[in-house]
């Protein structure tokens, strides 16, 4: 894995713990200066609403259903961009700064300016999709051409030199061995994506995000927990999922790496 | 190939020079020269891998431009100097590549596939792993199966034992010398040791750089009579012992040696032994070696009275130059004799003919 795809990575995760530090410390620091009394009535975490609220399961599993959309939609829909992006930039590689530094752009638009801007021509699911799509582009992307650079060039020269296509090379040799890379990749964007999902709530979406929105405003630490660990719960959720997919996928890695 | 020449986009002089060779059918053609003079290109060259920049290749006659570049390649085994097996595909996918790109059905890739493994010596556990999990010279192995998985007429083949040691490249020259007598392809060995190119090649072209022709003989004939400075400067210090591994004993003039029946008396042997001008008889039965008898040993009584010694200065008849000087040197005596497994006589060698082979 490049170095470059292994920092993003780790500033993903830094983002989504950062998150649930912040509103575990924010939650803390608001109890502790409030009296006994009041903190007796007005704990951290009050599990009643967890587990006794009628209206609880129903609500959690509805966000949950709404933030797995607004991860995996963008996710899947920007691999599939990312690989017609990569497939110009691989072929025409002319390209490759130009959509490299366009992917960049579209990554560094405040994503407050895009919901605000998309929403008032689509729907708000359609903008939120289409935003968090945007933002999944440079990291694909850039894993798919680097991991497709990283084929071994004495597989490559095997390759034609047993003549293999143009087409049978790229599915039979490049692809497959790109696999760890763009994995990584698609994990890294998912993963944001699953942060970034929250900021939707200004477009009356947020999924678990919305919990802690509703946290803020109604001082409710509770609520803050409750939608910071679902968030975390729910990105290395589909990370392991992902790695799952990897195992099976590239069979050939594992034992090598056993050795 | 005619006049062939390739010149790197941005390089000053030629990779290769207009070079003209012709590699006969069924026979192994090496190519050796020092590192950077061409090798590679020129054997890519081939299977347009890479394109000359002028000149024209012909396979039997035919222009290999007006073949389709998957074609071409398909019939042509490609053994490339980095081995280059595909890290993704277990070790009977690897071998399959090219059956299954001319789409043969499963059954007759796999049984192929099994064929080519015990061809090359690899056991049949191995087919399933991946070539990360073989040792260096078993994936070479598995690199020249998969060139000859399709039974292509021609084998190119880069430098193809370059990654093991000594030994276990001793081994692979001597199975790719077995295979070839059986299979009878035409195959381009690339390499730089002249050791490997003499034991290996049915002609050797010695390149210099910039991809300059020097000399193409048989590596005999190479090793008597290099072209020019360049090539004796090449082919080492040691050209006459080299050349001592390439013929054998029984293209020297034999000797009748110092014989003696065993029936003969005491005063035909001592006359033998006057003959032979050493200190000991070899006895015979007919055309069977019995054993040697010292001359110090000769007392009177006739031969077959004497029991005759287990020598140690034979060889068979198999046998080479160098390994018959190699027995000479460690016996102690100037003579060794060639004798069958089964005993029989077929003569003595000397020094003096081996000096005499040489000097042909
Ligand atoms: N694709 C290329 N582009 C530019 N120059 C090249 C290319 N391939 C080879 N060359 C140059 O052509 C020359 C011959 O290279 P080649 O690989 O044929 O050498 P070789 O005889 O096989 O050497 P070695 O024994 O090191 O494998 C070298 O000077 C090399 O730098
Ligand atoms: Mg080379």
């Amino acid at each position: 894995m490049s170095d470059a795809t292994a920092r993003r990575r780790w500033v993903a995760w830094a983002l989504v713990a950062a998150a649930a530090i912040g509103a575990l410390a924010w939650a803390v620091a608001r109890t502790r200066g409030l009296d006994e009394q009041t903190q007796a009535t007005n704990p951290i975490f009050r599990w009643e609403y967890l587990l006794v609220r009628e209206r609880t399961p129903e609500e959690l599993w509805a966000r949950t259903r709404e933030h797995l959309e607004l991860t995996v939609v963008p996710v899947v829909l920007g691999t599939v961009l990312s690989g017609v992006l990569a497939a110009l930039v691989l072929r025409f590689r002319v390209l490759q700064g130009t959509v490299f530094t366009l992917a960049g752009v579209l990554y560094t638009i405040p994503s407050l300016a895009l919901f605000g801007i998309l929403s008032t021509y689509v729907s708000n699911w359609t903008s939120a999709v289409a935003a968090l799509t945007t933002y999944t582009l440079l990291i694909i992307t850039r894993n798919i051409v680097a991991g497709i650079d990283g084929v071994s060039p004495a597989a490559l020269d095997a390759a034609d030199g047993l003549g293999m296509g143009r087409r049978q090379r790229l599915l039979a040799v490049e692809l497959p061995l790109a696999t760890p890379v763009i994995l990584t990749g698609i994990r890294v964007a998912t993963v944001t994506t699953v942060g970034l999902v929250g900021i939707s709530k200004v477009i009356q979406l947020g999924g678990l995000a919305s919990y802690v929105f509703d946290g803020f405003n109604r001082d409710y630490s509770t609520l803050i927990i409750l939608g910071s660990a679902s968030m975390v719960l729910l990105a290395v959720v589909l990370d392991l999922a992902l790695r799952g997919v990897e195992r099976l996928l590239t069979p050939w890695a594992r034992r090598a790496g056993a050795r | 190939m005619a006049g062939v020449t390739k010149t790197f986009p941005g390089s000053e002089g030629p990779a290769v020079a207009p070079l003209d060779l012709t590699i006969p059918a069924g026979e192994l053609t090496v190519l050796i020269g020092p590192s950077g003079c061409g090798k590679t290109t020129t054997l890519r060259m081939i299977n347009r891998l890479v394109e000359p920049t002028a000149g024209t290749i012909t396979i039997d006659g035919t222009d290999i431009r007006e073949r389709s570049l998957t074609e071409l390649r398909r019939g042509i085994g490609y053994v490339i100097q980095q081995i280059g097996l595909f890290p993704h595909r277990t070790i009977a996918q690897n071998i399959a590549t090219v059956p299954k790109l001319l789409g043969w059905d499963k059954r007759t890739t796999a049984a192929r596939v099994d064929e080519l493994a015990e061809l090359v010596g690899i056991e049949r556990e191995m087919l399933r792993r991946y070539p990360s999990e073989l040792s260096g010279g078993q994936q070479q192995r598995v690199g020249v199966a998969r060139a000859l998985a399709a039974d292509p007429p021609i084998l190119l083949m880069d430098e193809p034992f370059g990654a093991v040691d000594p030994i276990v490249r001793s081994r692979l020259q001597h199975e790719l010398l077995d295979l070839q007598s059986r299979m009878r392809k035409t195959i381009v060995l690339v390499t730089h040791d002249i050791d490997e190119a003499v034991a290996l090649g049915d002609r050797v072209a010695v390149l210099n750089v910039g991809g300059v022709l020097e000399q193409v003989a048989a590596p005999d004939d190479l090793l008597a009579e290099p072209a020019n400075e360049f090539v004796a400067a090449f082919l080492g210090a040691e050209r006459s012992i080299k050349r001592l591994a390439l013929s054998g004993v029984m293209s020297l003039h034999l000797d009748p040696g110092p014989v003696v029946d065993r029936r003969a008396s005491d005063a035909e042997a001592r006359q033998a032994l006057e003959r032979g001008g050493l200190d000991w008889l070899a006895v015979l039965d007919g055309d069977r070696f019995l054993g040697w008898v010292a001359a110090a040993d000769l007392d009177g009584r006739p031969i077959a009275d004497l029991q005759p010694e287990v020598l140690r200065a034979r060889v068979e008849p198999t046998a080479t130059l160098r390994e018959a000087l190699e027995v000479i040197l460690t016996s102690h005596t100037s003579t060794a004799l060639v004798v069958d497994a089964d005993g029989t006589y077929h003569g003595a060698v000397t020094l003096e003919a081996i000096r005499e082979g040489l000097a042909r």
